[in-house]
């Protein structure tokens, strides 16, 4: 958890929002800092947090949200947690031994020819239901990153389907949060991932996008972040807020600073 | 009481048009139209000469409104607009007769009624309005494009589509929408309680893939003539629009020819049913679909709206300005094309906020690196306001010569100087010698 | 004499090894793959001389023909460094006594260090003149996987939507990784090792996949599959992966950008035969560039990021170097204005910041 972010998200773990779509997005950069962010946030905000992690592994995760104050493996036990660690669970698919795994697995779409995500939705509305006993706060799906579903073969429209059940099930049903991660380069031809930024920035409430810095790699600045607050349109037409800052990312924080303003050019 | 005939006749994208409906436009009648101002008020209302005259006014309101007290804002031309029991009623495009409350608005709309044998003839009806909110292709979010202004991240069309449900709904037709993008509370929030009523919500939101097994929901694969009708008709009789929330949803999920298919069946299919659909409202995200089936559509598409955010500037701090771009097919073949800011207000009334002049940029589609302009986001003002240029320019530089001490230098100039040389003693001069002076 | 100094891209690779565990790296070939292939093969060597096990995967060559021909080490190289360190240290010194009169506002800057690992030296040098010996070949562990040669062996396989040759390589990969413990699962009989795995020229026609032919492929998934079980398998298990891939071949670009975010360390080497570069004279000094597009962030927010991004590398007779890119000093009374020119466009091309691609000159961030 960052407190900068916060600040400038006008955001508290004491009060999180609910029902709210995040979209973050990365262009020639990595964005996952913000994947950390959100995850230690939710956490500490006493959250129910489902992590459908496919990118990295679970370890990566773990060792990054001790440096933010935050226990992977307590919250998992304490039921606080659940975490789908997409590369082993991707693996266990195509060559695990068990039979009944591979029945089961969230990301059974991999083997099977239809690439529909119904098993993973599933997934995250039984591990994100109430179940009673604990007393968590609002629900939270987060997921790091969807572009990877796009490279194990899943059509942009399933990607797609599997966000509008999840919308479904956590923001309008549950009132939870979703928070999504994905890659998106305008230069890169990807079309299909290309529609699903773009129908996600349709559908989310805030978009969280960093960008590399485009004159190039510079030591002090790592990239820039723009904040585009959307307006609802809910009981009048509103002004989307769009900010910039930049960033750079230190081993245990991320400083945020306007334009221009950072230490090293000041 | 004038009673105008709506009936597709022209272009008529999904095969065959019905049976033109009646239809009340303006139920004021004369009595409706005495603030009208002047020139108009003591017509009797004949049908002919009456309609006649009023589609002339309309067609000179820009003219017009500056006589009517109270009316501010710049207009456009072509606006219809109608006072009755105190509110304005506006005819916008796309036959949404959107309801400003506080009088002197500026309404935003044109007229899409015309006279045809003595009667006004609405072309839109029972047609395909598509509302193209620009997404993608407005939204700054690539590093490569450039400077934008702040405020137009993105530019959401939910809002007009719900202008054109109020409208609708003003009009005392029941409005059915099918919504598959947001859910039902979110979408009929900021609603007046008894416009609300008319409103009904086909949740196809909920579980349209049939993944949960919900009862009641309306799935993807009911969209077809035969579907849609059925749940039109399990809604109360009378005249229907249907709202498509959204078409986009629709394409990624259907080809292109079943969803053209079925807009163009709908019609008729409810009109088997008894059912009279009056208009079919979509909305669709431009940057989600290919050019070319965004351009389809456009081409089967009665009127089209499309939505941008607006340059900065327009508007109050308080609005959410959007430039409109209107292309509408007239019955006689005619296409209007227009350009108009506006905002949604609270009760999802428009309010236009004027017609973008000659020198507003609208190279959207433009390299933004060909325009780069090294003075916008800095941190620093590089920029002059319009008062700011005229203090530095009324700045008299320290070169510049006063009226003031120019004529006292011309004055000088005038009176000429002389040289007074008395020869002293030891001047002997020789003429003849130039270099006498010299001590050598 | 020295003989080869690793670079900052080698060094990342050993790094990773060392403390951060398990990656995939990944080189994007130059147009005739041959410094990709010398660098394939220092990382193979790297792993004979640390007593690594090694599993080399090719469709092309026999494995057993690459591993012969890799570059000999130099294991006295390490003292003779030293000394060469202290001259420069030395030499340096004095240098830098000298005072500038002209360009006096360069007195106190520091000495630009042209090769960066110089200095921070790890992993070892090699001479790409001689080969390995086959005695220290034959200590070595290492596994075999020849594509044609699997194809007899095992004809029946299920291939789980994946061009058959990634899945047989997959399993093979697997099945060595269980058999000899580096899974980590259960304590191994002897000390921990570590597997290098080498796949050469993945994605080429020869293992049976067409987006190198083809703008739109059959499978466009099969590759980025593929990484992706990889990625998983690596990450369970104590190996680490270096993949050369054809990448002016692949004629989609989005497949391209899809393999760079599943990797965690790219690299693309871009030589200068046959490219126009070759005969400008500020180049003359390089064989090549190279861009490094991903740097990993493994199990870190912030990822190891050397001052500059701007390489090149040379290839002498024994000796393969990649150093800082420089200009030389522009001595000539006539300027060239076209070879500055293009100098300014090859500058603007290297500054690709942690995959940043973008040119500088219509942007100003601050």
């Amino acid at each position: 958890m960052f407190l900068e972010l916060n600040e400038l998200l006008n955001a508290s773990p004491e009060r999180p929002e609910q029902g709210k779509l995040t979209l973050l997005c990365d262009t020639k950069t990595d964005g996952s800092f913000l994947v950390h962010h959100f995850l230690s946030f939710y956490l500490k905000a006493g959250c129910k947090v489902c992590f459908v992690a496919l990118l990295q592994s679970f370890s990566h995760y773990n060792i990054i949200a001790q440096k933010l104050g935050v226990s992977l493996t307590a919250a998992k036990e304490r039921g606080q947690l659940v975490f789908l660690e997409g590369l082993k669970s991707c693996f266990d698919v195509l060559f695990g031994e068990e039979q009944h795994v591979r029945q089961t697995s969230p990301l059974r779409f991999v083997s099977e020819d239809g690439s529909n995500l119904k098993t993973m939705y599933e997934f995250v509305r039984t591990s994100l239901m109430a179940s009673g006993s604990d007393s968590w706060k609002c629900p939270v799906l987060l997921m790091d990153d969807l572009s990877v579903l796009l490279s194990l073969g899943v059509r942009p429209v399933d990607v797609l389907d599997f966000i509008h059940y999840c919308r479904v099930a956590v923001c309008s049903q549950l009132k939870g949060n979703i928070v999504v991660l994905v890659h998106s380069n305008d230069d890169s031809e990807d079309e299909a991932n290309e529609l699903v930024v773009n129908s996600l920035c349709h559908q989310s409430n805030l978009i969280l996008w960093a960008e590399g810095l485009a004159t190039g790699f510079c030591k002090d600045v790592h990239g820039q972040l723009k904040i585009i607050q959307k307006g609802s349109s809910e009981l009048k037409a509103e002004r989307t807020l769009l900010r910039i800052y930049q960033y750079k990312i230190q081993d245990k924080n991320v400083t945020f600073f306007a334009r221009g303003m950072s230490a090293a050019v000041l | 009481m004038a009673e105008l005939e709506g009936r597709g006749r022209w272009g008529d994208p999904w095969g065959e048009g019905e049976p033109g409906g009646v239809r009340k436009w303006w139920g004021g009648g004369a009595r409706g139209r005495e603030s009208l101002g002047a020139g108009v008020g003591e017509e009797e209302p004949g049908r002919g000469g009456d309609l006649e005259r009023r589609r002339k006014h309309c067609g000179g309101l820009g003219g017009a409104r500056g006589a009517m007290g109270g009316a501010r804002g710049r207009g456009s031309q072509g606006e219809s607009w109608r006072k009755r029991r105190g509110t304005w009623q506006v005819r916008g495009v796309g036959g949404a007769g959107a309801t400003l409350r506080a009088q002197g608005l500026s309404p935003y709309g044109e007229v899409i009624g015309r006279r045809r044998r003595g009667r006004l003839v609405g072309s839109w009806k029972g047609r395909g309005v598509c509302v193209f909110p620009n997404g993608g292709e407005a939204i700054p979010i690539s590093p490569a494009r450039g400077p934008f202004p702040a405020d137009t991240a993105e530019c959401e069309g939910h809002s007009l589509l719900k202008t054109f449900v109020a409208a609708s709904a003003h009009r005392g037709e029941s409005v059915h929408i099918f919504g598959f993008e947001i859910p039902e509370e979110e979408l009929l929030a900021g609603f007046d309680p008894d416009m609300t009523v008319r409103l009904l919500y086909q949740d196809g939101f909920t579980d349209p893939l049939r993944w949960t097994g919900e009862a009641g929901g309306f799935g993807a694969e009911e969209f077809t003539a035969l579907g849609v009708a059925g749940r039109l008709a399990r809604g109360p009789a009378g005249p229907v629009t249907v709202v498509l929330d959204s078409l986009s949803w629709l394409l990624l999920r259907q080809p292109l020819p079943a969803v053209c298919q079925t807009l163009g069946r709908i019609p008729r299919a409810a009109a088997s049913a008894g059912l009279r659909v009056t208009r079919i409202l979509a909305l669709l995200h431009e940057d989600l679909h290919p050019p070319g089936l965004v351009e389809t559509l456009r081409s089967l598409a009665q009127a089209v709206v499309g939505v941008r955010p607006a340059p900065e500037g327009i508007g109050s701090g308080e609005d959410a300005p959007r430039l409109a771009s209107m292309l509408q097919r007239k019955g006689t073949g005619k296409v209007l094309t227009k350009e108009e800011y506006f905002t949604v207000l609270a009760g999802f009334t428009p309010k236009a906020l004027g017609e973008p002049t000659g020198s507003v940029p609208r190279d959207e589609d433009a390299d933004p690196h060909s325009t780069v302009d090294p003075t916008a986001n800095l941190t620093f003002n590089l920029r002059l306001s319009d008062t700011e240029r005229r203090a530095r320019d009324g700045m008299p530089l320290p070169f510049h010569f006063s009226a003031q001490k120019k004529s006292s230098l011309l004055e000088a100039s005038t009176s000429g100087g002389k040289i007074y040389y008395e020869p002293d003693a030891a001047d002997d001069l020789d003429e003849e010698d130039p270099d006498d002076d010299l001590d050598v | 004499k020295r003989s080869c100094e690793e670079g900052p891209a080698l060094v990342f690779r050993w790094r990773l090894l060392l403390g951060y565990g398990p990656s995939v790296c990944q080189d994007e070939e130059d147009k005739y793959s041959i410094y990709s292939n010398l660098l394939f093969k220092y990382f193979l060597a790297e792993g004979i001389v640390c007593g690594h096990n090694l599993f080399v995967a090719s469709a092309k060559e026999d494995p057993a023909d690459i591993l012969k021909e890799l570059p000999a080490p130099l294991f006295d190289d390490a003292h003779k460094n030293q000394v060469n360190e202290k001259e420069t240290a030395i030499k340096s010194k004095q240098e830098s006594q000298e005072s500038m009169k002209i360009a006096w506002r360069y007195q106190n800057l520091p000495r630009i260090e042209v090769s960066p690992a110089a200095s921070a030296r790890i992993g070892h040098y090699y001479d790409v003149s001689k080969m390995v010996s086959p005695e220290l070949l034959q200590s070595t562990k290492w596994h075999r996987f020849f594509l044609p040669e699997e194809m007899s062996l095992h004809p029946e396989i299920k291939t789980c939507n994946m061009t058959c040759g990634y899945t047989r390589l997959l399993q093979s990969i697997q099945r060595i990784i269980y058999r000899e413990g580096f899974d980590g699962s259960y304590p191994q009989k002897k000390q921990k090792n570590i597997l290098r795995i080498g796949i050469q020229s993945l994605g080429s026609v020869l293992w049976g996949d067409d987006i190198c032919c083809t703008d739109n492929p059959e499978d466009i998934y099969s590759l980025t599959k593929f990484l992706y079980v990889l990625r998983g398998l690596l990450r369970m298990s104590l190996s680490a992966c270096i993949i050369t891939v054809p990448a002016h071949l692949i004629q989609n670009k989005a497949i391209m950008e899809r393999v760079t975010n599943l990797s965690d360390t790219v690299v693309g080497l871009e030589s200068f035969i046959g490219s126009e570069r070759e005969t400008n004279p500020l180049y003359k000094d390089y064989q090549g560039l190279i861009h490094v597009h991903k740097i990993p962030r493994l199990n870190s927010l912030i990822c190891d990021v050397s001052g500059t991004k701007d390489l090149a590398f040379r290839l002498k007779r024994k000796l393969f170097t990649i150093e800082r890119l420089h200009l030389p000093p522009d001595l000539s009374d006539t300027v060239s204005r076209s070879s500055k020119q293009d100098l300014a466009e090859s500058t603007k091309l290297l500054r690709s910041g942690c995959g940043a691609m973008a040119i500088g000159k219509k942007h100003l961030d601050f």
